[in-house]
C-alpha cells in the first residue's frame, strides 16, 4: 500500500478540484439506487397477462424435459386468461433443484399461488402450504387413481389434485441383451449377473444414476415385497433388505455399473448412446426412445429380490396444490379446477402430448389411444400389475437417513443390517416429530 | 548458474500447463456440438467450430441466461461501489471525528468480523425472508453490502492521513461531510480501486447466498444459473460450457486490465470472495 | 467473509482516562455528531439488521421447532442441539472438515509458497508466469466445478483423467462416484488447489520482495551457498507473519466449504449430496433448504460458527497473530 502521506500530494491548494471526484463517488451511490429500483418490478413476465387482470396468479412447474411442455403449460395459462379475463397467470418454469426452490418460496408471503408436488407432508398441511381442495375435487374423487390420492390426503381431506402419473422401471437394450446371449432378468441376482455380462468395451451393463444409487433405493424394500413405512412406523430394517442391499452392492463394485455419464437417469441418453445396456428410466422417456432407437429396446419391471419378492414399478407423479397463504387462495383453486379437473383437452395434451404419462383420470386414461398399443401399453400393464409408491409420510427428513444408509451399505461396505437398524431408528424418530394432520 | 535458470523456466512451463488446461478445456467443449462432447473418445479440438453451444446458451428459455447475466451485473455493479464507499465513510468517521461514540460503534462493527459470513447463511436467509427479500433483488444485493474488514482497513488508512487535512478543509470553509467528499475521497482511489475490485470478483462470482435466496429464475445469478444446468432435466453441454465462457469473460478482462489493484488488494485483505 | 490482517491489531490501544474524561467535559460538538451519524448510520443499520438481528433472531429459532416456518414461537429448549450432537452425520461432516482442512492447507500452503519462490526467480516473463497461476482466482467454484466434473473428471472414457489413464491401460474411472477408496476427494481438492493457490501465491510473492537483498548477500558472505540454504534460513523464517495469516485464511476458508462440494456432489434432481462429501455447509444447506427444518439449521449454524471463532482465537492466542506491526 502506498503511503498515505505521499498520496497527499498538494492538498490545501487543490481542494475544489477534488470536489468532482467526490461527486463521482457520491453519484455511483445513486446510479446503484436507481438500478435497484428499475429492476424490481418484474422480470420475466412469462405466461398470460392482460393490463385489466384484477388477480394475477404465480403457477410454479418444475422443468419438464420434454420439447414443447413449457409453451403448453404457457398457453394452457393465456387461455384461462382468455375465458377470465380477471385473472392472469404468471408461469414459472423451474429446472433443478425444484424441491428446495419451491420450499423455501412458500415460506414467504410471495410465494407461488398454484404450484405442483409429489406428495403433501403434514407439515405441508401445519404449515398452510397447502389448502384442501376436496371442494372443486367432489365427486372426480372416485374416478382418480388412488395410490396417486392416497400421496395428497391426510385424515380424509385432499389436498392436491393428481396431473399426470409417471411409470417408472427398467428399460434395456434388445440387441446388446441378444447380442451377449442375456434374457432380461427376472430377478436382483439375475440383474446383477446379467449387467456384469453386458458390461463391454465402452458399454456398462445398468444405469441407475450418476451416484449408482438414485434410482435404486427407492424400489429396494419393495422388490423384497416390503415396505419402508407401515403407517406412522418405520419398517425397513429387515433381513431381507438388508440382503437386497448388499445384492445391490456387488452389482455397485463389480464395475458393470455406469457412473458419471453426464446426463442423468431420467433422461434416456445414456441408453440411446449406447453408454449402457439396462437403465432405470420413466414412461417419460418412451418417445424419444421410439425415436431414436425404434425396436431396439424393451421395459421389464425392477427384478424381485427373495422368496416373498414382487417386481416394482414406481408410480410416482405430480400433483397440483394451491398455496394455503395465497392472497388468492378462491381464485386459484378455480384455476386448478378448470385446468385440472374440468379441462380434459388439457390433461390428455399435457400427459400424452410430449412425453408419456398416465393420466391419474380413470376417463381420461381409458380414452388415451397413445396408450394402447405397443411399449406404452406394455407400460401401463406392467404399472397396473406392480405399481406401487411410498405414503405421504415418507417426508425428506424421514427419508433422510435411510438414503444415507443405502450409500453407505453400497458404497463403503458398512454392515446392512446394523446401518439399517440405526437409520431405522433415526427415521422414526423424524416421523415421530411430524405433525398429526 | 546458467543451468539453474534454465531449470528454473522448465518447472514454471511445468506448472503452468495445469494451471491453463482447465481453460483449454473450458474453451473447446464450448465449440463442440453436442455429439462430438458426448462422444467416447478423446478430442484435443473440434473438427468444425461450431457456435451452436453459445446460441444454445441464449436461446434456453427454462434457464434465462441473458437474466442471470443481468442479476450478475446488477448485483457486482452495484455492491462493489456501494460497499466500499459505505466501507470508507464508517472508517473516515471513525477515524478522523471525535465524538463519544466512536469507540461504541467501533467495537460493534468489528465484532461482527468474528462471525463468518457464510457459516451463517442460515439465520441471515430467516431475517431477509421474514423482511420479504426470498426473490428480490434487494435480497440478493442488501445483505452483501456490509463490510467491517473495509471498515477497518479505511479506517487505519484515514488515520494516517496527517492533521493538517482538516484544517486544510477549515480554510476551505468545509465541515467534516466536506473534508470527507472533498479531500479524504479523492485521495483514497488506490484503495476504493482495490477494494472495489476485489468486491466486484466476490459479489461476481458469489454462490451460496444467491443460491438461498434467489429461489425464482427470474433472480437467478449467473453462478446459479449455470449450477441448475448442471443438475437440469436436459443438460446441454456446449451451452453449459458457453455460459460459463460468456460468464468468465468479463472477470477474465477484469484480471488482466486492473491487476494491480487487485494484487494490492488482495495484499491488503488477503480476500477473494 | 472478511477476515483481519496483520494490520488490524493497531488500533485497539485503550484510550487514557485523562483523554476519557477531557471528552466529557468538552461541550458537545452537534456537528460533529451529525457528521458521525451520517457517515456510520448505513453501515451499522445493515451490520445490526444483518448480523445482529439475524444472529439474535437464529439463535431464538434454534430453539424452537421451526419446519416449514421461519416464524418463532414453538419453543423446544434445547431439543435442536440434542438432536443435532445425536445425528452421527453432523459428527460425520465435522469429521470431515477437520481432515479436508488437514489436507487443504499444507498443500495449498506449499504450493503457493513454491510458486511464489519460483516465480520471484524468474528475470523475464515474470508477469506473464504471475498472471498464469493467478487468473485462475478470476473463476467461479461453479465454473470450475463443472470443467472438473464433466470433462476432467466426468466417467466417459473421453474425460481428460480418463483419457490419460487410458495411454497406461486403465479402465475409464468414475472418479466422483467413488469414495471407497475414496477418488472424489482427487476432485475435490485439485478443484479448490486450482482456484486458490495463485491468490496465496501473490501474498508470498508480495513478502518474499519485501526481504530486503542485502540481508541474501551476508549470508552468502557467511558462506550459505545452496538455495535452500538460503530459503531455509532467511526466506522462510522471514515470511513467519505471512504464513500465519495465509494458514488462518486457509483455515477459516476451508470450514466454509460449500460451493464445489454442491456442485461436484449433487446428484440430479435430488439437491444436495450424498453423505461422503457432505461438510458442515451442505448439512446445513440440506437440513434449512432442503428438510425444512431451520430450528435445527440455525442450531448447526451457531455450533459451526462457534467452532470457527474459537479456532480463530486459538489460533491468533497461539501465534500472537494480530500483535504484531
Amino acid at each position: 500500500m502506498e503511503a498515505p502521506e505521499r498520496k497527499f500530494r498538494a492538498m490545501t491548494s487543490a481542494t475544489s478540484g477534488f470536489s468532482r471526484r467526490g461527486f463521482l463517488g457520491s453519484s455511483l451511490l445513486f446510479v446503484g439506487g436507481v438500478a435497484l429500483n428499475a429492476c424490481t418490478s418484474d422480470p420475466t413476465g412469462s405466461g398470460s397477462g392482460s393490463g385489466a387482470a384484477k388477480v394475477t396468479l404465480n403457477h410454479w412447474y418444475h422443468e419438464y424435459g420434454e420439447q414443447g411442455t413449457r409453451e403448453a403449460a404457457m398457453r394452457y395459462a393465456a387461455d384461462y386468461t382468455k375465458a377470465n379475463p380477471d385473472v392472469a397467470v404468471k408461469v414459472t418454469w423451474v429446472p433443478g433443484d425444484y424441491k428446495t426452490k419451491w420450499q423455501s418460496s412458500v415460506l414467504t408471503p410471495d410465494g407461488p399461488d398454484v404450484y405442483e408436488i409429489n406428495e403433501v407432508t403434514p407439515d405441508m398441511v401445519q404449515q398452510q402450504q397447502v389448502t384442501a381442495l376436496d371442494d372443486i375435487i367432489g365427486s372426480t374423487k372416485s374416478e382418480l387413481n388412488e395410490h396417486a390420492l392416497g400421496a395428497l390426503t391426510h385424515s380424509g381431506k385432499t389436498y392436491g389434485v393428481p396431473m399426470i402419473i409417471d411409470v417408472m422401471y427398467l428399460y434395456y437394450r434388445k440387441s446388446l441383451l441378444a447380442g451377449a446371449g442375456v434374457q432380461p432378468p427376472t430377478t436382483l441376482t439375475d440383474l446383477v449377473a446379467a449387467s456384469k455380462a453386458l458390461t463391454k468395451g465402452k458399454t456398462k451393463g445398468i444405469f441407475v444414476g450418476n451416484d449408482g444409487i438414485a434410482g435404486m433405493r427407492g424400489v429396494i424394500a419393495f422388490s423384497t415385497g416390503q415396505r419402508y413405512l407401515d403407517g406412522r412406523k418405520a419398517v425397513y430394517a429387515t433381513p431381507e433388505i438388508a440382503d437386497a442391499l448388499t445384492v445391490a452392492r456387488q452389482m455397485f463394485t463389480s464395475g458393470s455399473m455406469l457412473l458419471n455419464y453426464t446426463t442423468e437417469w431420467y433422461q434416456p441418453d445414456a441408453l440411446i448412446s449406447g453408454a449402457t445396456a439396462i437403465a432405470w428410466g420413466g414412461m417419460w422417456a418412451l418417445p424419444a426412445l421410439q425415436k431414436q432407437i425404434p425396436g431396439d429396446f424393451g421395459l421389464l419391471p425392477w427384478p424381485k429380490h427373495g422368496a416373498a419378492g414382487k417386481p416394482v414399478v414406481i408410480l410416482g407423479g405430480w400433483s397440483q396444490v394451491v398455496n394455503g397463504k395465497s392472497k388468492n387462495v378462491e381464485a386459484a383453486k378455480k384455476y386448478v379446477q378448470w385446468l385440472w379437473l374440468q379441462n380434459a383437452e388439457v390433461q390428455k395434451d399435457w400427459a400424452l402430448s410430449y412425453g408419456f404419462h398416465v393420466p391419474p383420470r380413470a376417463s381420461t386414461a381409458a380414452s388415451a389411444t397413445a396408450l394402447q398399443s405397443g411399449e406404452a401399453k406394455t407400460a401401463v400393464e406392467i404399472l397396473n400389475q406392480y405399481g406401487i409408491r411410498n405414503t405421504a409420510l415418507w417426508a425428506p427428513s424421514v427419508q433422510k437417513p435411510y438414503d444415507d444408509a443405502v450409500s453407505d451399505i453400497i458404497k463403503k461396505n458398512a454392515d446392512a443390517a446394523a446401518t439399517l437398524t440405526k437409520a431405522q431408528a433415526q427415521s422414526q424418530q423424524a416421523l415421530d416429530a411430524l405433525p398429526q394432520v | 548458474m546458467k543451468n539453474a535458470r534454465v531449470g528454473t523456466y522448465v518447472a514454471g512451463i511445468v506448472f503452468a500447463i495445469p494451471f491453463l488446461f482447465p481453460f483449454y478445456l473450458l474453451l473447446r467443449n464450448s465449440l463442440m456440438t453436442q455429439q462430438e462432447l458426448g462422444g467416447l473418445d478423446w478430442v484435443w479440438w473440434p473438427n468444425t467450430i461450431s457456435l451452436q453451444g453459445f446460441k444454445d446458451a441464449f436461446a434456453n428459455t427454462s434457464v434465462p441466461l441473458g437474466r442471470a447475466l443481468l442479476n450478475s451485473t446488477i448485483v457486482a455493479v452495484v455492491s462493489a461501489p456501494v460497499s466500499t464507499l459505505l466501507a470508507a465513510m464508517a472508517g473516515y468517521a471513525l477515524a478522523r471525528i471525535k465524538v463519544a461514540a466512536a469507540k461504541p460503534v467501533f467495537a460493534l462493527i468489528i465484532i461482527t468480523m468474528m462471525v463468518p459470513g457464510a457459516a451463517t447463511f442460515v439465520p441471515t436467509f430467516v431475517v431477509v425472508g421474514s423482511m420479504g427479500g426470498v426473490n428480490t433483488l434487494w435480497g440478493l444485493i442488501v445483505p452483501g453490502l456490509f463490510n467491517a474488514f473495509a471498515v477497518l482497513l479505511f479506517r487505519g488508512f484515514y488515520l494516517r492521513f496527517p492533521a493538517e487535512m482538516e484544517d486544510a478543509g477549515r480554510v476551505d470553509g468545509l465541515g467534516h461531510l466536506g473534508v470527507f467528499t472533498r479531500l479524504a475521497l479523492p485521495n483514497s482511489a488506490g484503495l476504493l480501486a482495490a477494494l472495489g475490485v476485489l468486491s466486484f470478483i466476490e459479489h461476481w462470482n458469489s454462490f451460496l447466498w444467491p443460491l438461498v435466496i434467489g429461489q425464482d429464475p427470474a433472480y437467478w445469478t449467473v453462478q446459479v444459473a449455470m449450477s441448475t444446468n448442471l443438475t437440469s432435466q436436459s443438460i446441454n453441454l456446449p451451452a453449459l460450457f458457453a455460459s460459463a465462457v460468456i460468464s468468465v469473460i468479463p472477470l477474465a478482462l477484469v484480471f488482466l486490465l486492473a491487476q494491480r489493484y487487485i494484487v494490492r488488494g488482495v495484499m491488503m485483505t488477503g480476500i477473494k470472495g | 467473509m472478511s477476515i483481519r490482517t496483520a494490520s488490524s491489531g493497531e488500533q485497539t490501544a485503550p484510550r487514557s482516562p485523562q483523554q476519557a474524561v477531557g471528552a466529557r467535559r468538552r461541550r458537545v460538538d452537534w456537528p460533529a455528531w451529525r457528521a458521525f451519524i451520517l457517515l456510520t448510520a448505513p453501515i451499522v443499520a445493515g451490520l445490526v439488521i444483518f448480523k445482529y438481528v439475524a444472529m439474535g433472531w437464529g439463535l431464538l429459532l434454534s430453539f424452537s421447532e421451526a419446519r416449514g416456518t421461519i416464524s418463532l414461537g414453538n419453543w423446544v429448549g434445547v431439543d435442536n442441539y440434542r438432536q443435532l450432537f445425536n445425528d452421527p452425520r453432523f459428527q460425520d461432516a465435522l469429521t470431515m472438515i477437520v481432515l479436508f482442512t488437514l489436507v487443504i492447507v499444507p498443500i495449498t500452503f506449499g504450493i503457493s509458497l513454491g510458486l511464489a519462490v519460483l516465480v520471484n526467480r524468474l528475470r523475464r516473463g515474470r508477469a506473464f508466469f504471475r498472471t498464469t497461476f493467478f487468473i485462475p482466482a478470476a473463476v467461479s467454484y461453479v465454473v470450475a466445478s463443472l470443467v472438473w466434473k464433466m470433462s476432467l473428471f466426468s466417467g466417459v472414457p473421453a474425460s481428460a483423467a480418463n483419457s490419460l489413464a487410458g495411454l497406461f491401460g486403465q479402465e475409464p474411472t468414475a472418479w466422483i462416484a467413488t469414495v471407497d477408496p475414496p477418488l472424489y476427494w482427487i476432485v475435490i481438492i485439485t478443484v479448490r488447489l486450482w482456484l486458490q493457490v495463485g491468490l496465496y501465491m501473490i501474498l508470498f510473492l508480495a513478502a518474499i520482495q519485501n526481504i530486503p537483498a542485502e540481508l541474501y548477500e551476508a549470508a552468502r558472505v557467511d558462506g550459505a551457498r545452496s538455495e535452500w540454504k538460503l530459503f531455509r534460513h532467511i526466506t522462510f523464517p522471514l515470511l513467519r507473519n505471512t504464513s500465519v495469516a495465509v494458514t488462518m485464511l486457509l483455515i477459516i476458508a476451508a470450514f466454509q466449504a460449500f460451493d464445489e462440494f454442491y456442485n461436484l456432489l449433487s446428484t440430479g434432481l435430488a439437491g444436495a449430496p450424498g453423505p461422503d462429501g457432505r461438510p458442515p455447509l451442505v448439512y446445513l444447506y440440506d437440513v434449512a433448504m432442503g428438510q425444512q427444518d431451520y430450528g435445527l439449521g440455525s442450531a448447526g449454524a451457531f455450533v459451526v460458527t462457534l467452532l470457527i471463532v474459537a479456532f480463530t482465537l486459538a489460533q491468533s492466542r497461539l501465534t500472537g497473530f494480530g500483535k504484531e506491526d
